[in-house]
This record gives structure tokens, C-alpha cells and sequence, in this order.
């Protein structure tokens, strides 16, 4: 890992002039889950949008005489930002499920303290490559689904079942509306996050 | 192709401001110098702070918003500049000593550090 600091830096650094140390939260899951609700229930600033250039680069085999296409496109990025005190700023980023924005996730993840999946029961397809990619990367991660209205079309167990999920991964019920819920949510990865360091 | 997930950009002034492609921002170089995560904190530094005028367009601008420290993103969303771009300009403000940033170097965060985070959330 390279160093990007350009100040010497501790956990421990204190002192009335020193910048907070931030640290992230992904929130992934599928379109219009309520991600951007999620972050903007808690964030201290209303979320704000950043754009990230995807770029491909793939090879044409039906034409010689165009090797390589290369398409560009941009990402948005919702984000908040959550004060834990003087020395701490809490970054939350929600970024969009599908698996061709993998390389946003391999940038998010380096760093995080770990994931808050979003679930809408009724759409389960669309987490499956969140977990998956989770789990494969071992970042700690919490499937929270998204209760619209209070409804669970499906209780925790079966979304263990239907997401094929690892035991020790906490499934939890949420309002993304609601800082309480969003605020215990977060509170549940960072306890697990505790218990897999520990471990 | 017509993709869901990408929000639809306001017109007006973000449409303006990306007429400016990002490469002339950077001076034609787009890839990331510095590996600077999304959420670093940026603050201008007294050197940054003196240097101000010698210092034009979106590294000038770089330089009066991180007066009190804000993350690269934050940049980005604010400047209306691609995360990209940002990440150059600061890397080069960085190098010459015209801001400090600060992020987590490592890939996975510590125990101390996440009772930290427990404890600000429960105090929230």
C-alpha cells in the first residue's frame, strides 16, 4: 500500500490543528433501493454527486481495420459525510450494484471500514453481485434490507437462504429514511467489522 | 447506450462547466499520478496559502476551499470536476507543498480505529 499522506499521521494524532482522519462506508445494492436515502438520512450535509470516468477498452474481431474500441462513460456517486468528534469524519458512498462498475469497488473498498449492502426483497437479483464481491474480497459487509413502508416480503431467513449468505454475516431489517435505523445499521457492520478483526 | 444508474446531470451550471474537457484541466495527462483515496481530507497549507496567486483556475479554486479540510470528492462534487481530475490536481498541489492530505494507509482499518467509530455512532 502506498503511503498518500503527505503529514505524518497516527490514530493517536491530536492536537487543535490537526485534520480529522476520514474513514468510508460503501453502501451498495441495486438501483433505486434507497442508497442516496440511506446516506442523506444520517449525512451531515445533504449528499452530494461525484462523477467517476469508466473507460473500456475492448478488442473489435470482426473489423481489421479497428482493432480496439473505447467507450467512455461516467459513474455517479452519491455521498455523505456523518462528524463522529473532533478527530473522526465518517464518509458514506453509495455506489451502484451491477457488476460492470466493479472497478468503482475495487477504489471504494481500499480503506473501508467495510459494506451496507441494501436489499429490496422483492428485486433479490439485484445484491447478488454485491455479495458476492464482498465476499470474495473479504470486506466485512451487513446485508440491511430496505423495509419499505414497514413491509419485509421476506423474512431474514429466507434472504440468508436466497442470498446463500455466510453465517456470521448479520442480516438486518432498515428504513433508509429513518437516522435511528440508518445509524444502528451502521452501527451493526462496525461491530462486525470488530468481530472480524479480532479474529 | 441508455444506462439507468447514471443520474441524470442537471443542465446549466455543471453542463457548463464540463464543456472544459478534463484533460485541460490536468494539462492532457488524465492518469492518476498519486493514489489518492476518494475520501482523503485535503487542507491548503501556509506555503499553499501564500502561493495563492501564483496559482490559476481549479488549483486556485482547490486552494480557498480547503482552507478547512475537505475530502476529494467533496472536490469533485463542489467543483463539478470529475473525481479523476481532482485526484491530479491535488497530487500535484501535494507535491509541491501547497496542501496536505490525509486518508487511511492502510487497506484494512484497526481495532482502535473502529471502537472510535463505534463509540462516535453510539454517541450520535
Amino acid at each position: 500500500m502506498v503511503s498518500v499522506d503527505s503529514e505524518t499521521m497516527s490514530a493517536n494524532e491530536t492536537g487543535t490543528n490537526s485534520v480529522p482522519l476520514p474513514v468510508k462506508i460503501v453502501v451498495a445494492g441495486g438501483y433505486a433501493v434507497g442508497k442516496t436515502t440511506f446516506v442523506g438520512s444520517i449525512s451531515d450535509i445533504d449528499p452530494l454527486t461525484t462523477e467517476a470516468a469508466l473507460t473500456t477498452v475492448s478488442s473489435g474481431v470482426d473489423n481489421e481495420g479497428d482493432a480496439t474500441t473505447k467507450t467512455s462513460t461516467t459513474v455517479a456517486m452519491d455521498f455523505g459525510r456523518v462528524g463522529l468528534g473532533e478527530d473522526l469524519v465518517l464518509y458514506l458512498f453509495g455506489t451502484p450494484g451491477q457488476d460492470r462498475f466493479r472497478f468503482m469497488w475495487d477504489e471504494l473498498t481500499r480503506g473501508a471500514i467495510g459494506a451496507v449492502v441494501l436489499l429490496d426483497t422483492r428485486r433479490f437479483e439485484d445484491s447478488f453481485g454485491a455479495v458476492e464481491y464482498f465476499e470474495q474480497a473479504q470486506v466485512p459487509f451487513v446485508v440491511a434490507i430496505n423495509a419499505f413502508n414497514g413491509e419485509l416480503h421476506h423474512s431474514i431467513e429466507e434472504v440468508r437462504m436466497g442470498l446463500d449468505l455466510d453465517p456470521d454475516v448479520p442480516v438486518v431489517a432498515t428504513d433508509a429514511r429513518s437516522r435511528e435505523r440508518t445509524r444502528t445499521t451502521l452501527l451493526e457492520l462496525v461491530e462486525h467489522a470488530l468481530v472480524r478483526a479480532a479474529t | 447506450m441508455i444506462d439507468p444508474n447514471i443520474t441524470p446531470q442537471p443542465s446549466g451550471a455543471r453542463r457548463d462547466r464540463l464543456r472544459i474537457p478534463p484533460y485541460a484541466v490536468t494539462g492532457g495527462r488524465t492518469r492518476v499520478d498519486v493514489d489518492i483515496p476518494f475520501e482523503a481530507l485535503v487542507r491548503t497549507t501556509p506555503r499553499g496559502r501564500d502561493h495563492l496567486q501564483l496559482v490559476a483556475f481549479e488549483r486556485r479554486d482547490i486552494l480557498q476551499m480547503a482552507e478547512t479540510p475537505i475530502a476529494v470528492a467533496e472536490l469533485s462534487a463542489r467543483l463539478r470536476l470529475p473525481v479523476g481530475a481532482i485526484r491530479v490536481l491535488v497530487g500535484d498541489l501535494s507535491v509541491e507543498g501547497h496542501v496536505q492530505t490525509k486518508a487511511m494507509t492502510a487497506d484494512t482499518v484497526d481495532t482502535a480505529i473502529l471502537q472510535k467509530v463505534r463509540d462516535g455512532l453510539r454517541r450520535l
